[in-house]
């Protein structure tokens, strides 16, 4: 009975291939019968496994030719193939394809976009090129307001060398009369060529202090044209003493006001090479005619000191 | 290049077809060299015994498997999945061609018996025809299963694995079609012959 259980229907297959009905044992027999019908049943089992067995031997394995090994291969070779393989086959094929005939309109389609293409970057071109005129054309009168501008601040710088060298004495700017006058009151009249070298000086100094650049070689033009001068001062002196004044009259009439040139040389203008000789060329010119004014000036209370008509007023209690 | 073919010849299924997802076309070639013999005569069992169509199976299985090496599943083995796959193909085919084959079969079903039954030994060829025959009427999961395990050699777990059902399914399976076949083909048991003359 135990041995009976460790069997099941399905396991009447090692039976069959192993044993016929008589081989079996009493139990195997009673689990056979459980499960069949009969004996007969349970031969024609075994005897159809067995032709089964007999006839598979027999049979001739169905065999596939190279050509599917082939096949089967190249599959794989294709399926490994790299994409740029792939990729360069699909090039090949559109420019050389089997039938030229039919890649008339992918043809037509190309060509169309490649117009469009080239046309496109040539009115980007074109547009490129009337925004860069246009700018320079927009830049242009930029320029020229600019330009003008420096040229003011040059003139400007030039006034103000020029121009603060008859200001701060004030000698030149009010009448000889009057400048006679002050001295004689203030009693300098013997001190007034020295004063009036001293504010040459000075008044070459105040000039170039808006100039910083040009300042040393103001001063040292001015030293120098003082030393230079002082031998050809008389000459010189009667041969530009009319124009000195006329300059002056006119440098006076066209001078800005003092605060102009401070703020025409306080801007971001860069002084140049040519612009810093033109103002060492300007400031030796105003330094020489301011020195020629101090002359004049002194020149002028020398004289008033030695006419009878300054020395009656002093003597009359003047 | 002999030592690595021979290499690529000891490696197990599953070891070639890792080297297969790889790339490697010789574990490809030895994978097929070692399966498309018992795949071929599987599909020629499984359909009517048609060689091209068989052929044609074979072919369609080992492209499908270079194309998606990847489809196979590396916890299941390999001998199982492809007779699964090979199985499934040949449902496929019985679908499309049910029509065509049971027309076909029905015309088959009308050879003379007598010239089997005549003598005592058994014809082998006609044994042949006949059990294609009544197998052609079996449920194709009761035919595959009777095919893996009497002509492929499959061992039951195999088969159960293929089938991705139990042991036990499998035995029942082969028993009753085993029952079914010998009471259809009782004229080629020689006992019954034997019985039936005396």
């Amino acid at each position: 009975m135990e041995r009976r259980e460790h069997y099941d229907p399905e396991d009447i297959e090692s039976l069959l291939q192993d044993r016929s009905f008589d081989e079996l044992l009493e139990e195997e027999r009673a689990y056979v019968l459980r499960h069949l019908s009969s004996r007969e049943e349970y031969e024609a089992m075994r005897a159809l496994l067995h032709q089964v067995r007999e006839d598979d031997s027999r049979r001739e394995p169905v065999t596939a030719g190279p050509e599917v090994r082939d096949a089967v291969m190249s599959a794989f070779r294709a399926q490994q193939r790299p994409s740029w393989q792939i990729w360069l086959n699909s090039v090949g094929a559109l420019l050389w394809p089997k039938e030229a005939s039919a890649m008339w309109r992918p043809a037509l389609a190309f060509a169309t976009l490649a117009l469009l293409i080239i046309a496109g970057v040539q009115v980007m071109r074109t547009g490129g090129e009337a925004m860069k005129n246009q700018q320079v054309v927009e830049n242009k009168p930029q320029a020229a307001e600019e330009q003008p501008a420096q040229k003011v601040g040059l003139s400007e710088a030039l006034d103000s060398v020029a121009a603060p060298k008859v200001a701060p004495s004030g000698d030149v700017a009010r009448k000889p009369s009057e400048v006679e006058d002050e001295l004689i009151a203030q009693g300098a009249v013997s001190e007034a060529k020295a004063n009036a070298d001293i504010s040459v000086v000075e008044e070459a100094e105040i000039t170039t202090d808006e100039q910083p650049a040009v300042t040393l070689t103001t001063k040292d033009a001015a030293a120098d044209n003082l030393r230079d001068d002082k031998s050809s001062q008389r000459a010189e002196r009667e041969a530009n003493e009319a124009d000195g004044f006329a300059a002056q009259e006119k440098r006076k009439a066209e001078a800005p006001t003092p605060a102009e040139p401070a703020q025409t040389a306080t801007g971001s203008h860069v002084v140049t090479e040519v612009e810093l000789l033109q103002n060492m060329s300007v400031a030796n010119t105003s330094t020489r005619s301011k020195h020629v004014l101090g002359k004049q000036q002194s020149e002028s209370a020398t004289v008033l000191s030695g006419s009878p008509e300054v020395i009656a007023l002093l003597a009359t209690g003047w | 290049m002999g030592l690595f073919s021979r290499e690529h010849e000891q490696l197990s299924d599953e070891r070639l077809m890792e080297l297969v997802v790889k790339g490697d076309e010789r574990a490809f070639g030895t994978v097929y060299d070692r399966y498309h013999g018992r795949l071929l005569n599987y599909f020629h069992r499984m359909l009517w015994h048609d060689r091209e169509q068989a052929r044609d199976m074979l072919q369609d299985l080992f492209t499908k498997l270079a194309q998606r090496p990847t489809s196979y599943d590396p916890g299941r083995p390999f001998q199982t999945w492809v007779f699964s796959v090979a199985n499934n193909m040949c449902k496929n085919a019985y679908r499309h061609q049910g029509v065509v084959k049971a027309a076909a079969l029905h015309l088959r079903l009308e050879p003379d018996r007598v010239d089997a039954l005549d003598g005592i030994g058994v014809d082998h060829g006609h044994f042949r025809d006949r059990l294609g025959e009544e197998l052609e009427r079996l449920d194709p999961d009761h035919k595959a299963t009777f095919v893996m395990r009497y002509h492929e050699d499959m061992a039951i777990k195999e088969i159960a694995a293929a089938f991705g059902c139990s042991e036990g399914t499998v035995k029942s399976r082969l028993f009753y079609t085993l029952k079914k076949l010998a009471e259809r083909m009782k004229e080629f048991d020689p006992n019954a012959l034997h019985h039936g003359k005396a």
